[in-house]
């Protein structure tokens, strides 16, 4: 019973209760209609028998009256028959109403008045006044008694009248409850039903409405029972060929990838399997393919061993994760190698410093042999190209600083197509188009360069049959261009290309995507452009359109100052000024001394930057801190050059190192010298250091 | 749980309520109905019922292993309603098998008896010969109502000629008065008339189309297939019996020999 309650308690299933009401309901129409048609039958039975036994007992008192005349001696048994049959019949009636003692009285006066027929019967006499008189009390009797049952009738009628009306209310009642439960469990299963329809909708537009393809199936059809609609995205095909025959899915997926599909199909019968494939399109496109697949159990508690009932999977396509990652990869592995190209460059400047300062002092003191001195001038030039290899390392490392100088532009594109149009061959026809008037720009001219020959490389990779690569320099007129406003330089490179499809044109200044081989090109190329345009303070933009050539418009800020590029003037030392080198490779140190005193400098050493503290606590002439970055100690060069400028705030410091990233964002209250750097560089550098009247000017040199 | 639990609900209601639904039970009393015709039946000087077929009822009765039986005089043509009105079970008052009863939801049994059909006229009617046909139209008939003699005559006379009483009696009653020339009847009947006042009526065969062998058998409801069986399987046993045929014999009747298929009607 505490079951059945507990199962009631969901009102969805009181719907069950209308089958016990109904069989309720049932019956007591049932009984209803059996009591009505039986009290029917027995009024029926009751007025027809008092009908008949009325009808016998006149008939009897007309055959006894009238016995008298008849010429047949059994007319008055007939008579007394037929009184006897209506007498017994009143009996019968009365027993049956529960109204006996008009009958017991009724049978007393019969038996007297039978004794009397049967007297007159057997006598044969007439019948006389006093018999009549009987025969009259008798039939008043009848009467009576037919009155009686006619009213003992009706009281009943009433009786069962009231009992049918009990009966009718209790089945109203119940009918109500009934109605109430229905209308209770209708509105209840209403919620339900519009609740499973919305949840039912929005987990639909949620399968519809997402990348991912969700598979259905059983295993006793060959028909799949839902396919999402992202399927024909992905597959490029109607989803209906494989709602229809699930197998077909074989036809979709690469030939070389079936089986590994087919174990993970059988396998996920036991428990979820993850797999991994290959579709081709119908346009000839392979697309990777990734999901999961896994059982499902109509129970929610599957048994151990049971075959499930459903198999689900979830997949998606992973073609353009599959290449993110490669190219994150590469580029993590692009990050790793030009953080080793920068270590071991910061080694080489190291090397290349001394050999370039040892050199330059050696060729000095050879002038008396002069092979002596050429074969030295071609050691320290062997030397400047190592440099300048190892500043390319260093570029592509990310860890070249920008040196920006007021550049003439013209100047500049001037030098580029000379040396591109070395470079680029007889099939292309270089062209440069300039401008009105000079034009000045702040930006480091061989970024420029380098990003002219990127411009014109990736031009002539996109005519290899050759073509027209025309360069155009003009200063824009308008107020605004491509996001930059005011004066700016506008350097454009079109060429006739093949020109570049719009999906591909909106990735082009992604880092590392590319079109090309990876032979050809790392993707790189517009990537640094782009970087250092925007860097230099100016805009990038790419027009193209396939077929339609290519044009990529760079837009740069004008310099007021007409100030050109000058070649560095001879420097001039001052003598007796002390400098304190700090510098913890020995070579570099030992040669950087050298070159500063051989021109008059006061240079004292100190291996670690501890030791260069303990220096400036003892000497207070000290006029210039030349210090390296990367040291062995707690402090490094930058420490170093804080602390100086905390308690030395007079001093002058300059700071050299291989590495920009080793330039920090305050350095603009020291100087800077890249390494490796050539005597010139190192006295200029000290020059300006001491020369200039506010320190915190820049480190542009 | 719960479906199951009410389906068992109901199929055990279904089986309480069909298991009322036996085959009809021998009645434990039997209801009769006869009439005052004798021989075939009638009440005796002390107020018994008499005659053949109440004799012969009584023994079949018997045989189908039957206690009680309850007698009820009816005049002959109330024998009819009382029977489909479920007051009597049975007829028992040689009852003649005509198509038109059949017609009527009733179901003869076995036959038990035949016999000829008869006219008695008075002896001082002046308006009747016995050499007239009884096809002439200036005749006038006494018949009993509802009887199958009843129908003969209805077809050949005009009902202006016809005169049906309750019983005989009032048909003698009629031949006394002169509203009729003659009374037609079964022979038996009227030979137990003529034999009470032989003097005063004569009797003869119907001729033309009053030439007419009635059977007589017991009438029941039809519905009332079961009681229809055991009635014919006992009737079957006792109507072999010799003193039947000797009281049908003394009665001036005659055996009826027929196929035994106790569970039909008989039919013409």
């Amino acid at each position: 019973m505490r079951l059945s309650l507990r199962y009631l308690q969901d009102k969805s299933r009181w719907i069950l209760l209308i089958v016990p009401a109904m069989l309720i309901i049932s019956i007591a129409t049932a009984v209803i209609f059996h009591i009505r048609e039986k009290e029917v039958d027995y009024r029926v039975s009751m007025v027809y028998a008092i009908e008949q036994a009325e009808s016998d007992f006149t008939n009897g008192l007309m055959h006894f009256a009238l016995s008298g005349e008849a010429e047949s001696p059994w007319q008055r048994r007939v008579g007394m028959a037929l009184i006897t049959q209506a007498l017994s019949e009143y009996q019968s009636i009365a027993h049956r109403l529960n109204n006996q003692s008009s009958s017991q009285d009724m049978l007393k006066n019969v038996k007297e008045m039978s004794l009397k027929l049967n007297t007159l019967v057997e006598s044969g006499d007439r019948v006389d006044a006093e018999f009549r008189e009987e025969i009259y009390q008798i039939s008043s009797q009848a009467d009576r008694i037919e009155r009686q049952l006619a009213e003992s009738l009706e009281k009943r009628r009433v009786q069962q009248r009231h009992w049918f009306m009990v009966i009718i209310v209790l089945s109203s009642v119940l009918l109500a409850f009934l109605g109430l439960a229905l209308f209770r469990s209708e509105r209840y299963r209403f919620a339900l039903s519009s609740s499973l329809q919305l949840s039912e909708q929005r987990f639909l537009r949620l399968l519809q409405n997402t990348d991912d393809v969700f598979w259905l199936e059983t295993f006793d059809s060959e028909k799949a029972l839902y396919v999402s609609q992202a399927f024909s995205k992905m597959v490029g095909r109607d989803a209906k060929a494989v709602l229809n025959q699930k197998s077909a899915w074989r036809k979709l997926v690469h030939p070389d990838d079936i089986d590994a599909v087919e174990k993970a199909r059988t396998e996920a019968r036991q428990s979820p399997r993850d797999f991994k494939c290959r579709i081709v399109r119908p346009d000839g496109q392979t697309r990777w393919i990734e999901g999961r697949m896994f059982p499902i159990w109509k129970e929610q508690h599957e048994e151990p061993g049971r075959k499930p009932d459903f198999m689900a999977s979830i997949s998606r396509d992973v073609t353009e994760k599959r290449d993110i990652d490669y190219r994150l990869f590469q580029a993590q592995k692009m990050e790793s190698l030009g953080q080793l190209t920068g270590g071991v460059a910061h080694d080489f400047n190291n090397l290349l410093t001394v050999i370039l300062i040892n050199t330059r002092h050696l060729i000095g003191r050879l002038q008396d042999a002069p092979d002596l001195a050429r074969m030295m001038t071609l050691i320290m030039r062997a030397a400047e190209r190592g440099a300048r290899l190892n500043q390319r390392l260093l570029a592509f490392a990310s860890k070249q600083q920008l040196q920006p100088e007021v550049t003439l532009v013209e100047e500049l594109i001037d030098e580029s197509v000379e040396m591109l149009a070395r470079t680029l061959g007889e099939k292309y026809q270089l062209t440069f188009q300039r401008p009105d008037q000079p034009l000045w720009v702040r930006v480091d001219p061989g970024q420029l360069q380098n990003a002219l020959v990127n411009l014109c490389l990736n031009s002539r990779d996109a005519m290899p049959d050759g073509g027209r690569i025309t360069i155009r320099l003009e200063k824009s007129g308008h107020k605004k261009l491509f996001g930059i406003a005011g004066d700016t330089v506008h350097i454009s490179v079109k060429d006739d290309g093949e020109g570049i499809a719009q999906d591909v044109l909106d990735r082009v200044l992604e880092p590392f995507f590319t079109t090309k081989t990876s032979d050809k090109g790392t993707g790189l190329g517009l990537s640094m452009v782009f970087g250092f345009v925007r860097q230099s303070g100016g805009n990038m933009h790419i027009n193209s359109m396939a077929g339609r050539g290519t044009t990529v418009h760079m837009v740069l800020p004008t310099c007021a100052s007409g100030n050109k590029r000058l070649p560095a003037k001879p420097l001039q030392p001052t003598r007796g000024t002390t400098i304190l080198l700090v510098e913890d490779d020995e070579l570099v140190r030992e040669s950087t001394t050298s070159t500063l005193q051989k021109e008059g400098y006061r240079v004292i050493q100190a291996e670690t930057a501890e030791d260069a503290l303990k220096v400036l606590d003892a000497k207070a002439d000290i006029d210039l801190v030349l210090t390296d970055v990367v040291m062995p100690g707690a402090l490094s060069g930058f420490e170093l050059a804080e602390w100086v400028q905390t308690t030395h705030p007079a001093l002058r410091i300059l700071v050299t190192s291989g590495f920009v990233g080793n330039k920090r964002s305050n350095s603009e209250r020291w100087f800077f010298l890249q390494k490796p750097f050539s005597t010139q560089s190192l006295l200029a550098h000290v020059n300006q250091a001491l020369n200039t009247a506010d320190s915190a000017t820049n480190n542009d040199m | 749980m719960l479906i199951s639990t009410v389906i068992r609900l109901c199929f055990l209601i279904a089986v309480t309520m069909l298991s009322g639904c036996k085959p009809d039970p021998a009645p434990a009393t039997l209801t009769i109905g006869y009439t005052h015709e004798p021989p075939y039946s009638y009440i005796d000087e002390a107020g018994k019922v008499k005659g053949i077929y109440p004799d012969v009822a009584r023994q079949v009765v018997q045989q189908m292993g039957i206690d009680k039986v309850k007698w009820v005089l009816l005049s002959f043509d109330k024998l009819i309603p009382a029977l489909i009105n479920n007051r009597i079970d049975v007829i028992a008052a040689g009852m003649a098998v005509t198509q038109s009863r059949i017609e009527q939801n009733l179901c003869f049994s076995m036959p038990l008896s035949q016999s000829d059909t008869a006219v008695l006229w008075r002896n001082d009617n002046q308006n009747y010969v016995p050499q007239t046909p009884i096809a002439s139209q200036d005749l006038q008939f006494v018949v009993i109502n509802g009887s199958s003699e009843e129908s003969i005559l209805q077809q050949h006379h005009q009902s202006g000629s016809l005169l049906s009483v309750e019983d005989i009696r009032l048909s003698l009653l009629a031949l006394k008065s002169g509203r009729a020339d003659l009374l037609v009847m079964t022979r038996p009947t009227l030979m137990k008339v003529l034999h009470e006042t032989p003097e005063r009526y004569q009797i003869k065969n119907g001729d033309g189309f009053l030439q007419n062998r009635q059977i007589s058998a017991f009438v029941i409801k039809k519905q009332n297939t079961g009681l229809v069986a055991r009635w014919n399987a006992a009737q079957s046993f006792i109507s072999h019996q010799q003193d039947v045929k000797m009281a049908l014999h003394q009665a001036g009747m005659s055996t009826v020999d027929t196929a035994s298929d106790y569970d039909r009607c008989y039919t013409l």
